[in-house]
């Protein structure tokens, strides 16, 4: 993955030294001490270099500009273009630094040529002496016309994208300052424990499936895998007439840079339709992934990759490699059944419209639990399924316990190995989408217990064969809506009754020592914000990057379901354990509270997303294990929404402050209430957080599991 | 395995230019007749779906490829997967037809396919609807060029007045479909590997 550097203008590092602000009235501990970094400097700023300075800096960052909708990416030079031009991005370094404004022409001959013509051009004058039997023309009816055509819904895009630009994420340089603008806008600053959103587009998501035909144009967001041959294997939205012929387009454009550059085609953007096509070659299966949510392109590779380990994981590349070398034409869609569709539904949906912080992050979360119950699972791991199983060593090699949402409790691992965290991302989210059938609020309390014997192919671990996986999935006896999981697993295909037994061992154990008691208590787990004395902050993600792991506190409605489906689970059972219908009114109320949380997650989700994207490089890789950022999202004015006019209440008006911190040992994510400006505040109650997560540590995070 | 979905065949359509490849594709797929040439660019791409037999459905995906020279850098990418070849030629035009052979085996070259012998080709000699003294290529010698390719279906075709179109695609279709078929079977049992663990082997790296 090379990238010319030139073509970066992160702001972060260089230049630090001589933009430090003289007056900063935020102490820290140690050697902490802030930085800022003027605003109108920044886009001047080039080439990230290592930095001499190594202390921490609250750097500012002009998150959003009116045109940039909230990305400080490096598109500046094609925001302001009105045209339909297409930019290339490849990892091959002559394409990449085509993407600058002027030479854009040129990459758009590219894909002229990918279509047009066969010999490659020695030099871009060449090429522009060459095409001359190519006008505008031709060029709008393959490649617009189809690419685009079948992409762009007419107006819509631009109409909501208009929305945003009432958005502008301002910039303060310090509390004085900042004071003077805010005055235009708020007279009285105002703090409010409800965040509202200022997402306004990605929030339609759902709507948008319901509401239209199944029209390829219609999608903001869709999914597709094609065979090497323009046959297509998976799509998530679409009918298959349409996607039958647009996969053989998809097939020849990567082809082409296959064939005639030797690179692979990254990325198509058209900025001012701000629509983005990324490809993921994977030989011989290519991903694609057509974006309209203001999505980066490392984060749709990353949604690409994540889907394509999931579907390694129950089609192992070599056997894909082979099904495809015997016979190219190969259909692969006949060996994916039912309920692999719906899975790679789910995952689909997961990675974009839902809340997943773990892939984010590149991270698994933890369930939160008392250090001297987490070393007695191990030893009850250690004892119970190996120590005392007559099983040959190396039979069994991973154990897994999970807690409520699939939240890792303890991991039982050889010395010297252990999974990678996509992988451990894959098998939780199978077990989550196609084991644990039940995990919908809306459904009723139904046993979820069940016992599976899979093959599944860790892509990450060995991506040519498969592990055999044991899974245990048992309902809590008293917290009816938590299930707990145990995972075994083992490179041998035929010991599901050894490993039955092993797990009903060790689960009896838990049960004699009251465990399950422990970890599936709510209030044993639950991390509340309001136990950190940490004013001003609504919300956190705190990752350790020693352990790959991430903790948050409970998002609120999380509390709230259980409470409603303790309730019911109380009410709708009757004295012999039948179940019986809930009133229609209750279950609406609980349709209504999922509803509820999805929405806030969603919103969660795109500020965390835009503090991420805030320190990040073009590729997805940290800027520095050194810096801190606050990102603000405000409203110029209020935002009246013509539909909404007959409604009498009005929205909050968006002041939002986020705050990302980088060291070397952990990343933390938090957003603050509505209204809050006092930075000063929110950078000690920052501290306080990272300094209560290492107090904490041993609770909160799995460190070296259970070693055998 | 699971429930066979409905297939999806890869129909490529080869010969020389202007002999009628893209306005057979629009008479069988659209049943539509344009008078007007206009050379494809690269490729074109066109679904439609089709009942064989009256038992099975398809959807046909069809590759219509440019004829000129200096379109043919792709080939590979074309070619690569097909489930079956059409070659086309005009029957007012001998170039064309003795061209016939040479698009075979370009096909064959780059298709990569396993077993040449077996798969699926379909000559359609186009515009038959020309007067009679414009027809410079014999049925008779049609006939026996399909014989020493290996008997390959032959049809006698007029996108214009629509003569044979859809026959000669039906042909297509099942030929495509058999091959497609054959494929899906041969592979069935594939589906077997266990890892071959050593626990004291290398340790991977990543932090849990």
């Amino acid at each position: 993955m090379e990238i010319n550097e030139d073509y970066l203008d992160t702001p972060k590092q260089s230049n630090r030294k001589n933009l430090k602000s003289k007056s900063s009235d935020i102490q820290q501990t140690g050697s902490l001490k802030p930085t800022l970094i003027l605003p109108d400097t920044l886009t001047q700023l080039n080439k990230p270099t290592t930095s001499v300075d190594l202390k921490p800096s609250i750097s500012v960052n002009p998150s959003s500009t009116k045109n940039t909708t909230f990305q400080n990416n490096n598109n500046y030079a094609f925001n302001s273009d009105t045209s339909d031009r297409i930019t290339i991005r490849s990892f091959n370094p002559s394409l990449y630094s085509i993407a600058n404004s002027n030479v854009a022409n040129t990459s758009f001959n590219d894909l002229e040529f990918a279509l047009f013509n066969g010999n490659k051009p020695s030099n871009n004058a060449n090429l522009n002496n060459n095409n001359d039997y190519l006008d505008n023309e031709s060029i709008n009816t393959i490649l617009i016309e189809r690419l685009n055509q079948s992409m762009t819904t007419s107006n819509n895009i631009s109409n909501n994208y208009h929305n945003r630009v009432g958005f502008n994420s301002q910039v303060y340089l310090n509390s004085n300052q900042n004071s003077n603008t805010s005055s235009r806008i708020w007279k009285s600053p105002y703090v409010s424990n409800e965040i509202p959103n200022i997402f306004n587009n990605s929030s339609n998501i759902s709507n948008t499936s319901i509401s239209n035909e199944s029209d390829l144009k219609n999608f903001e967001k869709n999914f597709f895998i094609l065979s090497m041959t323009g046959k297509p294997i998976y799509w998530l939205y679409g009918n298959s007439k349409q996607i039958t012929s647009y996969m053989a387009i998809t097939n020849m454009i990567v082809s082409y840079f296959n064939i005639n550059k030797n690179s692979n085609i990254k990325m198509i953007e058209l900025p001012n339709k701000n629509i983005k096509f990324v490809f993921l070659n994977k030989s011989p299966i290519i991903l694609m992934s057509v974006s309209k949510i203001n999505e980066k392109k490392f984060e749709i590779i990353n949604q690409l990759d994540f889907l394509y380990s999931y579907l390694l994981s129950i089609i192992t590349e070599r056997q894909l490699k082979k099904l495809f070398q015997k016979r190219s034409n190969f259909d692969l869609r006949n060996f994916l059944n039912y309920d692999e569709i719906d899975s790679l539904n789910k995952i689909c949906k997961l990675v974009y419209s839902n809340f997943y912080p773990e892939l984010i992050f590149g991270s698994i979360q933890t369930l939160r639990l008392k250090s001297h119950v987490r070393t007695k699972i191990h030893r009850l791991m250690i004892k119970y399924l190996i120590k005392k199983s007559d099983l040959p060593r190396g039979t069994l090699l991973y154990g897994i316990l999970l807690g409520p949402q699939n939240k890792l409790i303890s991991i039982l691992r050889p010395h010297g190995h252990t999974l990678h965290t996509m992988d451990l991302q894959i098998l939780f989210t199978l077990i989550e989408n196609k084991f644990n059938k039940n995990s919908s609020v809306s459904s009723n309390t139904n046993n979820k217990d069940g016992e599976y014997w899979v093959p599944i192919c860790f892509p990450k671990f060995n991506s040519n064969g498969y592990l055999y996986c044991y899974i245990k999935i048992q309902q809590d006896l008293i917290e009816k809506d938590v299930s707990n999981t145990l995972i075994l697993i083992s490179g041998q295909k035929d010991i599901f009754n050894e490993f039955q037994k092993l797990s009903n061992n060790f689960f009896q154990k838990l049960i004699e020592e009251k465990i399950f008691k422990i970890i599936n208590n709510f209030k044993s787990y639950n991390i509340s914000i309001s136990e950190i004395p940490a004013p001003l902050i609504h919300h956190f993600i705190y990752k350790s990057r020693k352990h790959v792991q991430i903790i948050m506190p409970e998002l609120y409605t999380n509390k709230e379901r259980n409470n409603i489906n303790m309730v019911s689970a109380n009410s709708n059972t009757t004295a012999n354990g039948a179940d019986i219908e809930l009133p229609n009114t209750e279950r609406t109320h609980q349709q209504f509270i999922a509803n509820d949380e999805m929405k806030y997650k969603i919103k969660l989700k795109n500020y965390y997303k835009e503090l991420y994207n805030s320190i990040i490089d073009e590729d997805g890789n940290l800027l520095s294990t050194n810096l801190s950022n606050f990102i603000r999202w405000e409203a110029e004015l209020p935002i009246y929404d013509e539909n909404l006019e007959q409604s009498d209440y009005l929205e909050e008006i968006p002041n939002m402050l986020g705050l990302v911190w980088v060291t070397n040992t952990f990343e933390l994510y938090l957003i603050c209430n509505n209204g809050v400006m006092d930075k000063n505040t929110v950078f000690k109650s920052a501290k306080k957080i990272a300094r209560w997560c290492k107090d904490y540590e041993n609770e909160l995070f799995v460190s070296e599991g259970a070693v055998f | 395995m699971s429930t066979r979905k409905k297939q999806i065949l890869k129909v490529i359509i080869l010969g020389d230019s202007g002999v009628g490849k893209t306005s057979l594709m629009h008479r069988y797929v659209n049943d539509k007749y344009s008078q007007q040439y206009k050379a494809t660019i690269g490729a074109d791409f066109l679904t439609k779906e089709v009942a064989i037999d009256n038992d099975t459905t398809a959807t046909m995906q069809v590759w219509d490829t440019a004829g000129q020279e200096r379109f043919q850098s792709l080939g590979v990418a074309f070619y690569r997967g097909a489930d079956c070849c059409v070659l086309v030629y005009d029957v007012t035009n001998p170039k064309s037809f003795e061209n016939i052979k040479s698009w075979r085996d370009e096909f064959l070259i780059h298709a990569n396919v396993s077993s040449p012998e077996t798969f699926p080709f379909v000559i359609l000699g186009n515009k038959v609807d020309t007067k009679d003294s414009k027809k410079s290529v014999t049925l008779k010698a049609a006939q026996e060029l399909s014989k020493s390719l290996g008997n390959i279906p032959l049809f006698q075709t007029s996108a214009k007045n629509s003569i044979n179109v859809d026959s000669a695609f039906e042909e297509i279709a099942r030929g495509a479909l058999e091959q497609n078929k054959a494929d899906a079977d041969a592979y069935e049992d594939d589906f077997n590997d266990a890892i071959n663990i050593q626990l004291d082997g290398e340790p991977s790296s990543c932090a849990c």
